[in-house]
């Protein structure tokens, strides 16, 4: 079955493997954050294939906007000078492969041939106003408890962010 | 949907967790608005305020039939109502404790944030434990995990609770990801996130063997996840930097409120998903979590044995206090395999009983470690001579901890023992390394009592018991002995008001 | 189903730009080295900094204040994700959804209050 779909799907699940393994592997942050990049732009991809057009801009928003910016100012706020270590033993490398592998095996196993009925959806048809009429009347309750999250994000980043500018002397 | 249609909606059995929001806010609000030079004190008393004024208005809920909101996004049943009154009792101690403790390594500029955190995070609990939907469980968690990151970190000078809150949420990240991952399964699996309807579409499906296969490894997931929460073995690893770093209220608050949550949580989601599904493709199969009850089993006996055995060897009394709430959560663990129909009550008394124990006990460490300026076991020595009291509070709990005769922890651990025969097949391997890890146990819990009472003091000096400690102190230890002599007291509140949870899954 | 195609089709549009915004400049850059003379020195290689020799590493720390405002971006940019499926379904819903949103909102003017009052909003 080689439709559209199939081509596009493979392609962009492609960039984002890809993306997720230079990110592990590329030895330079900036170049780490670029791999990066790529695989959250993939993934808006398999949403907008998905008939999520609403997540897929949210993702490319929020993670291929803010969440990389916040990363690179992490990167910028650190020193650089330090030499990476080590790396482990090989035969701790070929444990951690095999657990991978099997796990993958694992998971692979149990998608192939999965049969689940497939079920007419509109998701594609004013996607944000469903969204928009699920959350804010079905999801009202965990919606509101949001909010509180972001604050208590909100503050405890704040606090914990904030340089001393006080120095332990002039307290009281 | 119209106005009308969700002014019909009972809110009003929303109030205990009105009144903590509200509570939280009006803290966040006075503290900016207060002058600096001005006791944050105060803020705490008025979070105690708040806490038992919440606890009052959901006693005033007790007789309350089942209800919902919203499908289910909110849900006041039976094992809600019980295990929010360990959440909230839990949370008034913890605070009380958090209002003596010394504003030190730049808490002192946050001291405010850190009173309203405490009841953020216990919102988040709450609403855990009320919750028919996982996306509302979800918010819940995350909340309560967020808070409790902040609460970690939140002295800042002091390196090792920088490095215990790094931890912390390493581990707490990972550890959501992989419980998602799990519960994605099981959502793409029924096509709804509501767990009434879920465990509905389940029973119904009839199951192919790949959805099973698929629905076990949500199972492993979930569980892995969740365990890391809990801290049981061998997900554990991350509870003893995170205990020994962190300010001694949030260690009491993470092995307290937030491990009722995560029972709380893993009780939710794995008796009405995964106790519904035929572990096979036969109606009159065993449900998935009786076919799988052998892992959790392995997890439960694993954590007894590595919470206990490390525990021998740790010099820091926090650190030890670690190892022992993981043992501790095994012994729970060893309930919840059971499945018996004790299940629900044990886990619940023994729950209640860790709670007043351990809340205690942290109390003391607390005075002691701030007293000796470290928090070596070595601190206790002649405890008895310098403080008489204080020295046979401490040792009432820690009888309590390793489980004596006479005490709360007595009678949770025979509670869990007999359930654990009350099944067929009996689980007779669980219960005796149960039996034998208690005896472990006893050679550290004693290790204290020794330095408390046959070591000469390295200084005379008395403490000074600041009134909130003093508070925490009598409610523990009333609450240990009295739960230890009588404890039908628990249980018939239980069986009067709960129905034995009959109905938590309608 | 039509409905379905219309939508995938729509996105090849985008598909179509996102190969032209990574084609530019890699074919720019790639006509330029075609282009530009290349005769390398020794002295050309090396960096340039205001007549001097370089004495340090080239990137600097930043200030921490940087990196606060970008949390508090995230967080607000957060906040404006939930604005908008409100504001596109609004009409379906009617007052409740303004309470509720006003509810969200406070909340996260506590924190915007919270910031002001703690000074991390202040440049100097």
């Amino acid at each position: 079955m080689m439709s559209g779909e199939f081509i596009a799907f493979m392609g962009i699940a492609l960039v984002a493997v890809i993306g997720g393994v230079l990110l592990l592997n590329l030895s330079n942050v900036m170049h780490m954050m670029v791999a990066l990049v790529f695989t959250f732009v993939s993934i808006a991809g398999i949403y907008v294939l998905l008939s999520a057009e609403f997540v897929a801009a949210v993702q490319i928003l929020i993670y291929a906007g803010a969440i990389t910016i916040i990363m690179l100012f992490g990167i910028m706020l650190t020193r650089h000078e330090d030499t990476s270590e080590a790396p482990g033993s090989s035969w701790r490398k070929f444990a951690v492969f095999l657990g991978v592998l099997g796990f993958a095996a694992v998971l692979y196993f149990g998608i192939y041939n999965l049969d689940l009925p497939q079920m007419e959806n509109t998701l594609h048809e004013k996607n944000t106003m469903q969204i928009g009429e699920a959350l804010y009347s079905k999801f009202v309750i965990p919606f509101e408890l949001t909010s509180v999250l972001l604050l208590v994000a909100l503050i405890g980043s704040i606090m914990l962010a904030k340089k001393d500018d006080e120095k332990e002397g002039d307290k009281e | 949907m119209e106005l009308e249609q969700l002014l019909d909606f009972k809110w009003s059995i929303m109030t205990p967790e009105f009144i903590i929001l509200g509570v939280a806010t009006l803290l966040s609000i006075l503290d900016l608005f207060m002058p600096k030079s001005m006791d944050r004190k105060i803020l705490g008393w008025i979070g105690v305020a708040g806490i038992a004024a919440a606890t009052v208005s959901l006693a005033g809920f007790i007789d309350e039939p089942v209800t919902s909101i919203l499908f289910d996004t909110f849900r006041l049943d039976s094992f809600a109502k019980a295990f929010k009154f360990i959440l909230l009792i839990g949370s008034l101690f913890v605070l009380l404790l958090a209002i003596s403790f010394e504003k030190k390594d730049g808490l002192a500029e946050f001291a405010g944030e850190f009173y309203y955190l405490f009841l953020t995070a216990l919102l988040g609990a709450m609403f855990m434990a009320s919750s028919g939907d996982l996306i509302t469980l979800f918010i819940g968690l995350e909340l309560l995990t967020i808070s409790s990151w902040v609460l970690v970190g939140v002295t800042k000078r002091n390196k090792k609770s920088n490095e215990s809150a790094m931890k912390y949420v390493i581990n707490g990240g990972i550890s959501t990801a992989i419980t998602l991952f799990g519960l994605s399964y099981i959502y793409g699996l029924t096509g709804t996130t509501n767990i009434k309807d879920m465990s509905g579409t389940l029973m119904t499906m009839g199951g192919s063997q790949n959805q099973l296969y698929l629905l076990a490894i949500a199972f492993f997931m979930t569980l892995v996840g969740l365990s890391f929460k809990l801290a049981t073995a061998p997900f554990h690893m991350w509870a003893p930097d995170v205990y020994e770093g962190a300010p001694t209220p949030v260690t009491a608050f993470l092995s307290i409120v937030s491990k009722t949550a995560g029972f709380v949580i893993i009780v939710r989601i794995f008796v009405s998903i995964f106790g519904s599904v035929p572990a096979t493709g036969a109606q009159d199969a065993l449900p998935m979590l009786l076919h799988l009850q052998d892992y959790i089993g392995f997890l439960a006996g694993a954590t007894m044995i590595i919470g206990n055995v490390i525990a021998l060897r740790q010099r820091n009394i926090k650190r030890m206090f670690a190892y022992s709430s993981i043992a501790h959560a095994g012994y729970i663990l060893v309930a919840f395999t059971s499945m018996s129909y004790f299940t629900f009550d044990a886990i619940w008394f023994y729950l209640l009983a860790y709670l007043f124990m351990n809340v205690g006990a942290f109390a003391i460490i607390q005075l002691v470690g701030a007293k000796a300026g470290s928090d070596d076991i070595s601190a206790y020595a002649g405890l008895y001579r310098r403080a008489p009291i204080l020295a046979v509070t401490f040792a009432v709990l820690i009888l309590s901890l390793a489980g004596i005769p006479g005490t709360a922890g007595f009678i949770g651990k025979l509670n869990i023992f007999m359930g654990a025969f009350a099944t067929e097949p009996a689980h007779y391997v669980l219960a005796s390394i149960l039996i034998a890890t208690s005896v472990v146990s006893y050679f550290y819990y004693f290790g204290i009592m020794t330095q408390m009472f046959f070591r000469p003091a390295a200084d005379d000096s008395k403490f000074n018991i600041p009134v909130a400690l003093l508070v925490v102190l009598i409610g523990s230890v009333v609450g240990t002995i009295a739960l230890g002599i009588l404890p039908n007291i628990a249980f018939d509140f239980l069986h009067d008001n709960f129905m034995q949870f009959k109905d938590f899954l309608q | 189903m039509e409905l379905l195609n219309l939508y995938q089709n729509n996105y090849l549009i985008v598909f179509v730009f996102l190969c032209l915004g990574v084609i530019l400049p890699v074919v720019a850059l790639f006509l330029g080295k075609l282009l530009r003379p290349y005769k390398p020195s020794e002295a050309k290689y090396t960096t340039y900094e205001s007549g001097i020799e370089p004495f340090h590493d080239s990137r600097v720390q930043f200030n921490v204040r940087y990196y606060i405002f970008a949390l508090m971006f995230v967080i607000f940019d957060v906040e404006t994700v939930f604005l908008y499926p409100w504001a596109v379904a609004y009409d379906n819903l009617g007052i409740f959804a303004l309470i509720e949103m006003t509810i969200f909102v406070f909340m996260l003017i506590i924190g915007l209050v919270y910031a002001w009052k703690k000074k991390v909003l202040k440049w100097i």
